[in-house]
């Protein structure tokens, strides 16, 4: 095994709140100042620098020229910026050291959910935007109102993954009420009990208010290098053992709904790169995308944590909770703490590398040396990454 | 030169509609609000290095800290590069030309990008001294400047 | 260690304004091609990279997405870098990235653009601007480039002239480009009297706008070796990025491309050439607006600092010339359908190979360079290619 690459350096900016008095260009400046110092270093240290943003999401085209400054970019190698989630960041700078292991490269995203559209409309007609625009666009356009559309389409795919696994709403709804609990973790026990969560608004059966991910500002950097330079470094590295990520067909009418075959495919590398083959049994902590409760446990199924048919009694027996073998979004997950969409794939990450270092302050979990960051890109997309991190 | 335009296969009309309401930052909005109330430019000085940023910002993005201190520049300085257009909104030709122009602001290592009142793009060099022309009705936005003109002696 | 990686083959197809296709129909075609090129089959893909720069152009949100399917993208990993114009270039050099890292051997990079079906092109140009600084001042991209060229031409005194020059090469390059949308027999006349979009760029300065796609298939040494004898490698990439805040930048001058010059310089360290204007037989340069090319020939060493004007003029970079540039057309002759500018390097690609049909120049093209602008005054992207 070559030199690795490993995370050196974690900044997370993350707020329940909406973050107005930051500009994204601030936020990012800031999650990135912290990831140096975290790292010990300077600006002058950065050898490359790698965002990602959708530029719908922000209003701005060519969104990364706005924040090269903030990533200490100014006269650096940084131009390259992916329009995926932010964990495709992370899979692009793994890349780059691999490449060159001289260089640190910093990997960060952005994104300001508070800046969209205030009458709540901002992503779904987003998402109606990213719909094919000849043949499918027109219908979804056409529906009374938009802020139908998110719920209908998850709805679709929830009510196919109820079918295929022979889930009830309540034993979805448990994994709103675990995720809100985990982000609650040491101060006062959440008022999100199932009850709240089966009552809460319906928007398209399943699909409540309560299981759906809340949007959120927030703002990640990680540092990236090879394992030759952490030698004499501060922190202990977290390494990448394994990183992989796919999408599968664009078209809605031909995919297979209620199964993610897009993560799954995602796990192949990924594994195959960390060596893993009983994930349900090496993998100590998993940060999972939740955006949706049912997504959560279709992701479980496509990680490999657990069989369709074993994903009731797992629930039934806790093992996802905080305490169980394989805790499931212990910082609270998307539902809890609130989706930045397209960073959260990176905060993800962030999440899992703070429990490996064991600096989860207030929610860390005892022993976690191997952990897996997923990301899912949301409706109507099918595009997934994992990055499997390790103690060593 | 005209080309005769392809007769388009069918097509099928749309229109994106997102609004959106950006954060100004803690440096837009101290500098919107001092150009609001007072008419002032204000700029960060980077205690490190010694640069005044102009548009300013909380941090200086050579030194990467956040070491700033806010400073009061004058709203004058040199034209780096100007450009003119004769398009219209509505796409029609123009008689007489919209200019913006690139200001160097005096006492800093910025400036601003803006309209060009005045002058007529004879009579414009690079390199000449501007000054800025406020409006009176100010609302703290970047448009509560009206134009740069020639500087007056 | 970087792992060694070469191009093996190029997708190419029309430039068009309004093309009937569909983005996915577009992508579809030139993979197609860029495989049948390859004698490869879409299976033998193990990674796709996008590229595209702007999705409001073609309105749609992760246009990418769309096209997984007619890319052999499906169930692969894919990966969408968008970076204003110099997508062009930064695309390809992500898709080498995927190779020098060893996680693939075989790369689809595909850059694509549809932006004539957006009946206000300046409208979403304007999103381009930072909201609080820029965009309520009505800045359009026809003033920004004229505040660039005029202060490049006043800093170094270069004219007008010389810039219709480079308007009548291109242009009369592309008569042999079969995938120009624009070619135009052209005189200088006929360029200094075409209407102005804002002193110094005409409309003849100007690329049209355009729909179109470019595919480049990258292999590691060992697969390259296996599927051709005469591989051309990827010798050096360089990036290069500059303040945000173009009012304030170190250089106030716009005219002196600094970023680009940077990334020059560590695509040239990467390849070991040490004096371009000897060293480099043939480059394709991004030339949206005719200014741009002589910036770029004088930021990539092609000439010395101030002398594109002389380059023009004693017909260094003509077809025959003793270092052609753009041939093909360039973005003048073919169009900017901003992602897909990587034609630029598909068609250094085809210089060295001998492929490029009409468009082939005299000399021997053993070392290439291409590169890509973009952003706010911001970025440029380069990629220096040849054989060993």
């Amino acid at each position: 095994m070559e030199n690795r690459v490993c995370i050196v350096g974690i900044g997370l900016v993350e707020s329940a709140q909406s973050i107005f008095e930051l500009s994204h260009k601030e936020l990012l400046f800031y999650s990135t100042r912290k990831a140096l110092d975290d790292a010990g270093l300077e600006r002058k240290d950065i050898g490359g620098a790698i965002t990602s943003s959708y530029d719908f999401l922000e209003g701005r085209s060519l969104s990364n020229q706005f924040t090269l400054d903030s990533i200490g970019g100014v006269m650096k190698p940084c131009d390259l910026r992916l329009g995926e989630d932010g964990i495709y960041s992370l899979f692009a700078g793994y890349m780059e050291v691999m490449a060159d292991p001289s260089k640190f490269v910093v990997v960060a995203s952005v994104q300001k959910a508070s800046e969209r559209d205030s009458e709540g409309l901002g992503y779904q007609k987003l998402i109606a935007a990213s719909m094919e625009p000849v043949f499918s666009r027109p219908v979804c356009n056409s529906i009374p109102n938009l802020l139908g559309l998110e719920p209908v389409l998850a709805a679709m795919e929830a009510r196919a993954f109820m079918e295929r696994s022979g889930l009830k709403e309540e034993q979805l709804a448990r994994v709103a009420v675990k995720n809100f609990n985990n982000a609650n973790s040491g101060r006062e026990k959440s008022a999100i009990n199932l009850k709240a969560v089966l009552e809460s608004e319906l928007f398209s059966w399943p699909i409540r208010q309560l299981t759906r991910a809340k949007e959120a500002d927030a703002a990640c950097t990680l540092i990236l290098a090879s394992e030759k330079k952490v030698r004499a470094m501060a922190q202990s590295p977290v390494f990448i053992r394994g990183i992989g990520w796919c999408s599968d067909q664009s078209h809605l009418a031909f995919r297979q709904q209620g199964l993610a075959r897009e993560t799954k495919w995602a796990t192949h590398q990924a594994y195959k790169m960390a060596g893993i083959q009983r994930p349900d049994k090496e993998i100590n902590l998993a940060e999972v995308s939740d955006w949706y409760a049912h997504r959560e446990l279709m992701h479980c199924e496509a990680l490999g944590f657990c069989n369709l048919g074993e994903i009731g009694s797992c629930i039934a027996d806790g093992v996802f909770e905080k305490e169980g073998p394989l805790p499931v979004n212990v910082s609270g997950g998307l539902l809890g703490r609130g989706n930045a969409i397209g960073t959260s794939g990176l905060t993800r990450a962030a999440q899992v590398a703070l429990q490996i270092r064991g600096q989860a302050n207030g929610y860390q979990v005892p022993g976690v040396e191997v952990g897996l960051a997923h990301s899912w890109s949301g409706i109507p997309t099918a595009t997934a990454g994992v990055a499997v991190l390790s103690k060593w | 030169m005209t080309k005769k335009e392809k007769e388009p296969g069918m097509t099928i009309n749309g229109e994106i509609h997102v609004k959106y309401r950006w954060a100004v930052g803690k440096a837009g909005e101290r500098f919107f609000n001092e150009l609001k109330e007072n008419k002032k430019i204000m700029g960060t000085r980077c205690r490190q290095c010694s640069r005044v940023l102009v548009p300013p910002r909380i941090f200086c993005e050579e030194c990467f800290v956040e070491n700033m201190e806010w400073v009061e520049v004058e709203p004058k300085g040199t034209l780096t590069t100007f450009g003119e257009s004769y398009f219209s909104t509505d796409g029609k030709r123009l008689k007489e030309p919209w200019m913006l122009g690139i200001v160097k602001l005096n006492g800093s290592d910025g400036g601003l990008i803006h309209f060009i009142g005045e002058a007529r793009p004879e009579d414009m060099k690079i390199g000449m001294s501007m000054e800025i022309v406020f409006r009176d009705k100010r609302e703290g936005n970047i448009m509560d400047i009206l134009y740069f003109r020639p500087a007056k002696k | 260690m970087a792992k060694k990686v070469a191009i093996i083959g190029v997708g190419m197809q029309k430039f068009e304004f309004r093309k009937e296709e569909t983005v996915e129909e577009m992508i579809f075609d030139v993979t197609r091609n860029a495989l049948e090129n390859c004698h490869l089959s879409k299976e033998d893909i193990e990674a796709v990279v996008y590229g595209s720069a702007v999705d409001a152009f073609c309105g749609i949100h992760n246009s990418d997405k769309i096209a997984i399917d007619a890319s052999g993208g499906l169930l692969r990993p894919t990966m969408r870098n968008s970076t204003s114009g110099s997508t062009a270039i930064s695309t390809p050099i992500l898709g080498y990235t995927h190779v020098a890292s060893g996680l693939y051997n075989l790369v689809m990079v595909i850059c694509f653009e549809k932006m004539s079906e957006n009946v206000a092109a300046q409208a979403v140009f304007s999103t381009v601007y930072d909201e609080a600084f820029v965009r309520p001042i009505g800045l359009n991209v026809p003033i920004q480039c004229g505040l660039e060229a005029r202060g490049y031409l006043h800093r170094y005194g270069l004219t007008e002239r010389q810039m219709a020059k480079v308007s009548v090469k291109n242009r009369g390059n592309a008569l042999s480009n079969p995938y120009a949308q624009l070619p135009m027999k052209l005189t200088v006349d006929d360029v200094l009297s075409s209407p102005y979009l804002a002193w110094p760029v005409k409309r003849l300065d100007t690329a049209p706008v355009t729909d179109g796609a470019r595919a480049v298939v990258l292999a590691s040494e060992d697969v390259a070796k296996e599927l051709t004898d005469d591989p051309v490698w990827i010798r050096g990439v360089g990036r290069g990025a500059d303040s945000v805040w173009f009012m304030g930048r170190r250089n106030y001058d716009l005219g002196r491309l600094d970023y680009a010059y940077l990334a020059a310089k560590q695509a040239y360290d990467m390849a070991g050439i040490q004096n371009p204007m000897t060293e480099i037989d043939y480059a394709e340069v991004y030339d949206p607006f005719t200014y741009k090319e002589m910036q770029h020939c004088e930021a990539l060493g092609l000439c010395p600092e101030g002398g594109a004007g002389r380059m023009i003029d004693e017909g260094i970079s003509l077809k025959e010339g003793a270092l052609p540039v753009n041939a093909s057309g360039g973005l003048q002759g073919e169009g900017n359908p901003i992602g897909a500018g990587m034609s630029r390097l598909c068609w250094c690609y085809l210089q060295i190979k001998g492929q490029a049909g009409a468009c082939q120049v005299p000399k021997t093209v053993n070392i290439a360079v291409a590169n890509a602008w973009g952003g706010m005054f911001q970025y440029n992207a380069v990629m220096v290619i040849g054989r060993d």
